[in-house]
């Protein structure tokens, strides 16, 4: 397990290197995308099938796997306006992951402010910044060893510690984790009822301060973009130095 | 819950937040940049929404949703920066701002050439007579 | 006794004025203004009041000594040192005068000083040095002694820096300060000694004859005499004695009124104070005795020497005090209890009369638009008539005009002297008198100058003329000038007859001072026979005949001066050049200190902060060559250093965790 999640960390960097605009386009991005295939495949032989629930293993495996993609062709790509795009597909099938977990209520929140509001802006953004043809800054990537190279530390960290991590049996909460209820009494309850109910409960300071925290925000932005007026200049106020 | 479903979600949500981190550091245009960092934020809620099913309770639910709601709230607020930067170079090259660096040291990479037309007339400030608000110089790029 | 109000609370007198010092500094620029002298004048009129009526209950006593505990200091083992306060005839007599002549002399200052730049500074240190001064007096511990020694030592620096924008006046004030330091080191040294020898510091033990005299004469032959040599050298530092005196005709750089209290009448009196308290050790200490009569011998011959022919007004005063200062340890280093009580009469008539010549300075100053030099004065008698004959009524005292209170302390003085045994004080007698002549000439030839005979220089005329004219400044001798100089001109004349015949001396009121009464008893049937008529004749005749001599020099224009100047012309020069004592300080002190300096200054230069910049040289080095890059501005980068360093160290951390 631990040789696959190396290999694929490593196939996974290599693919980013190779597939990152370097100025024009060559061979070099396709066998990229290859490399990116084969780590997509070892990436799949990481995964598991849990056992009994056979849809919610295929949705895994292909939303995880299309999340996967997305998010490696967002970076990789030289247009801005695709990477937006491929971002929202991967943000979705994400939601489509957090659906498969029984967050409902996560996921359409998600899907909502992301895939809706968040890549709404972005693009509004690069409609207004827009530019003739693609900007060097597209076309040229910074420091992509290094890049590549952090990627590929992150990855074996990451899955290398997934793929060691091999529990005896199935979560056994302690006594003392009093928040703790039975896996079996959260799927029997409505879910966003559950949910509803301790944010409104238990985190209702939170929520407050985030909710300030969304407006100082709206309000912020609004400051930081609007345009300065121009005051007409007086008439006598000219010629004076 | 079983553990491969935990598992599962924990791969997935790492190869998203390394992908995210990695772009963040490899791309120039600001846009992208910032959609990488959502990105990552993105992979730290599917991993908390795992783990609050593995524990059987909503407090990794709340936590994501929380993520959630700061990411919005950052997305606002950096767009609206990132479209004043825009507005001072006519480019979203994240390369033009780098004048934090050490007095005196030359610039890792050459600044990028300005594309549009720089204007190299001198408007020297003029004094207005006492108690008129001074005027300000017109903004001389114009944007949408 | 001790259950008296005004002993057990005597620590007010101090409390006080520290109030008024805090309490000046604090709101005086800001809030009182004009009135910032009135804390300072409230708490040293408090402190005369009250330690007058400690004065009457201490001379009604008794057992005339008492200890009050006020609070303790510090304690280090068993080294401990408390804020007590010792309460006896001579601390009581002290604290009297100290307040008393530090209440009028403020009064004079707040007219004098009005309109100065820093008129609340002024009155702040004053309060300050009073708490001071009120403290050395009354405690009860060698090393608060120490301590309130440096207090007014720093309040003497201070103050004679008041006008710190003048260049002359900042380096006296630092010359001072550093020749007291000289002094001070001995005075510290000796009292590390006590230290070593007895384990206390407390006047209890050290002064009481079974205790700490028994161990210093127990310890070796030596100890007690250089104990007390070492104390002696404190005392010449702050006392302005040879060879260190060459401080105080510069300390007045200072205000007036400070020269007045600080510079004449009290802090230079801490010495003979502190040597008298010490009495029961000195009597003891063989040698030392005559090293003090000596050194008060010497002082006062050159100093009243150095005075005859110094022409700035406040330097022959200046010098005149040093040299009453060498009488006063003349009569110290008889070693006896009569020998201390004539020097604290002294001290005591001294500072009424001394104090009253520089306040009437002062006045002159004004009248004159700060003019020093006598030889451009003159004839100011019918301008200042209530600073005319006040004055002339303490340079009579000075002179020892017979039946003034100066006659009656310096004839104590001589007298003891003279009926000491010994060549050696049978020579000091002679010197003695000789300059009781000198001190009757200086002070009449001043007094002569300024105040008889013709203006000798217009524009001064003018000056005088116009300040008296003019009302806008007020009137030139307001009230509140006016009676500090009266009651002190008062204290000139009576103060004297009335101590010596209405109480029959000090000797009574003095012999009850801790630690003195069994040295008391013995030397009792030595001073039985009273006054000793004789020399008061002799000193009388010697005083009357300075003054004549005076008069006819310098009360009306005649040619001997110069004639006599011309006729002893090296004589002329060395009391002119002031025995030469500042060159000769500059050469063998001042030059190779100033040379050993610069080396250090060199060596420090080079050396020491050249390894200092090596050693910070590297890490300066490193962070150009290494870490300066780094800093590159661009953010892409930052974020790249952060996560791959992050990633790393996760790498690291989780497998070594999983495989361990």
């Amino acid at each position: 397990m631990v040789s696959i999640a190396l290999v694929a960390a490593a196939c996974s960097a290599a693919a980013f290197l190779l597939a990152l605009p370097r100025g024009q386009i060559g061979t070099g991005r396709l066998i990229g995308y290859a490399l990116g295939g084969v780590a997509l495949l070892l990436i799949w032989l990481l995964l598991d099938a849990v056992p009994g629930r056979a849809g919610l293993t295929v949705i895994t495996y292909l939303a995880g796997a299309f999340a996967i993609v997305a998010a490696f062709l967002m970076v990789t790509r030289r247009s801005p306006v695709a990477s937006a795009l491929w971002f929202a597909a991967s943000v979705v099938s994400g939601a489509v992951l957090m659906f498969a977990a029984g967050a409902q209520f996560l996921g359409a929140a998600t899907v909502i402010v992301y895939a809706g509001a968040v890549i709404v802006m972005f693009l509004f953004v690069i409609m207004l910044a827009q530019q003739e043809g693609w900007a060097p800054c597209d076309r040229e990537a910074h420091e992509a060893p290094l890049a590549a190279l952090t990627l590929l530390f992150l990855l074996v960290a990451l899955l290398g510690a997934a793929a060691r991590y091999r529990p005896a049996g199935p979560y056994v909460p302690k006594p003392q984790q009093q928040y703790v209820s039975s896996v079996a009494a959260i799927e029997q309850k409505p879910h966003t009822a559950g949910l509803g109910a301790l944010l409104f409960s238990e985190h209702v300071v939170t929520i407050e301060v985030v909710g300030t925290l969304l407006l100082v925000a709206m309000v912020g932005a609004v400051v930081i973009a609007a345009r300065r007026l121009i005051v007409p200049p007086p008439e006598d106020a000219t010629n004076v130095g | 819950m079983p553990v491969e479903f935990v598992r599962n979600y924990l791969i997935i949500s790492s190869v998203l937040f390394s992908i995210g981190a990695a772009g963040f550091v490899a791309r120039r245009n600001l846009i992208t940049m910032f959609l990488s960092v959502e990105l990552m934020l993105q992979g730290v809620a599917l991993s908390l929404v795992a783990f609050g099913r593995a524990w059987g309770n909503y407090h990794g639910e709340v936590f994501a949703l929380f993520v959630i709601a700061v990411a919005a709230a950052e997305a606002a607020i950096a767009l609206a920066l990132v479209l004043v930067l825009y507005r001072h170079r006519h480019s979203l090259d994240v390369f033009w701002w780098q004048q934090l660096r050490e007095p005196g040291t030359t610039p890792p990479v050459p600044e990028p050439v300005e594309e549009a037309e720089v204007s190299t007339e001198v408007h020297w400030p003029k004094l207005p007579p006492a108690g008129i608000e001074p005027v300000r110089e017109k903004e001389t790029i114009d944007v949408g | 006794m001790s259950d008296s109000i005004f002993v057990q609370y005597i620590w007010l007198v101090p409390a006080v004025s520290l109030l008024a010092a805090v309490i000046t500094a604090i709101a005086g620029n800001r809030w009182l203004k004009q009135q910032a002298w009135l804390p300072c004048m409230l708490a040293a009129a408090f402190g005369a009041v009250w330690s007058a009526l400690a004065l009457v209950v201490v001379a009604q006593a008794d057992e005339p000594v008492a200890f009050v505990p006020v609070l303790e200091w510090l304690t280090v083992s068993d080294l401990r040192v408390a804020y007590e306060l010792l309460v006896d005839p001579l601390s009581a007599l002290m604290l009297f005068m100290v307040t008393f002549v530090g209440s009028l002399i403020v009064a004079f200052a707040s007219w004098y000083m009005a309109h100065e730049e820093g008129y609340a500074r002024f009155f702040s240190e004053v309060a300050l040095f009073l708490f001071s001064m009120t403290s050395l007096v009354l405690v009860a511990n060698l090393l608060m002694l120490y301590v309130f020694w440096e207090l007014v030592g720093l309040c003497s620096y201070l103050l004679i820096g008041f006008y710190y924008t003048r260049p002359c006046a900042a380096a006296a004030a630092k010359k001072a300060f550093v020749v007291n330091r000289i002094g001070d080191f001995g005075f510290a040294l000796g009292i590390f000694l006590i230290w070593v020898t007895c384990g206390t510091l407390s006047y209890r033990q050290v002064l009481a004859v079974d205790q700490g005299l028994q161990q210093l004469t127990a310890a070796g032959p030596a100890v007690l005499t250089t104990v007390c040599l070492l104390l002696f050298c404190g005392a010449v530092g702050k006392s302005a004695q040879f060879p260190l005196h060459v401080w105080l005709p510069d300390a007045m750089e200072g205000p007036t009124p400070v020269s007045a209290l600080i510079h004449a009448a009290t802090m230079v009196t801490a010495g003979v104070y502190m040597v008298a308290r010490f009495t029961p050790l000195f009597a003891q200490a063989a040698g030392v005795g005559t090293v003090v009569l000596v050194i008060g011998c010497v002082t006062a011959f050159i100093a009243a020497f150095t005075a005859l022919t110094q022409t700035d007004f406040k330097r022959i005063l200046a010098y005149s005090t040093i040299s009453q200062l060498g009488y006063m340890f003349m009569a110290l280093g008889i070693g006896t209890v009569a020998g201390a009580v004539a020097a604290i009469f002294h001290v005591f008539t001294h500072a009424f009369f001394k104090a009253l010549l520089f306040l009437g300075s002062g006045s002159v100053m004004h009248a004159t638009g700060g003019e020093l030099n006598v030889w451009r004065m003159g004839g100011l008698r019918k301008y200042l008539p209530v600073t005319h004959w006040t004055f002339l009524c303490a340079a009579l005292a000075l002179a020892g005009f017979p039946l003034l209170s100066g006659f009656w302390s310096k004839d104590a003085i001589l007298a003891t002297v003279w009926q000491a045994s010994g060549a050696a004080t049978q020579l000091a007698g002679a010197v003695g008198l000789i300059t009781a002549a000198l001190t009757a000439f200086y002070i009449g030839r001043a007094y002569f100058l300024v105040f008889w005979g013709e203006p000798r220089d217009r524009a001064i005329e003018e000056q005088v003329e116009h300040y008296v004219r003019d009302e806008a400044h007020g009137p030139p001798e307001p009230l509140i000038m006016k009676a500090p100089l009266i009651v002190l001109a008062v204290g000139s004349v009576l103060v004297g007859a009335v101590i010596a015949l209405a109480f029959g001396g000090l000797v009574p009121f003095l012999a009850g001072a801790y630690g003195v009464e069994p040295l008391a008893h013995a030397t009792a049937e030595h001073d039985a026979h009273g006054h000793a008529w004789g020399m008061m004749l002799l000193s009388a005749v010697v005083a009357l005949a300075g003054l004549g001599l005076a008069y006819v020099f310098y009360g009306q224009p005649s040619p001997w001066p110069d004639r006599l100047a011309e006729q002893l012309a090296p004589l002329y020069r060395i009391s002119v050049n002031k025995f030469w004592l500042d060159e000769l300080g500059l050469i063998l002190v001042v030059r190779p200190m100033l040379a050993i300096a610069a080396a250090c200054r060199v060596l420090d230069n080079v050396l020491v902060d050249g390894l200092v910049h090596a050693v910070a040289a590297v890490p300066a080095w490193f962070a150009r060559l290494a870490l300066r890059p780094m800093h590159n501005g661009l953010v892409p980068f930052y974020a790249l250093a952060m996560l791959l360093g992050l990633a790393v160290i996760l790498t690291l951390v989780l497998f070594q965790i999983q495989g361990g």
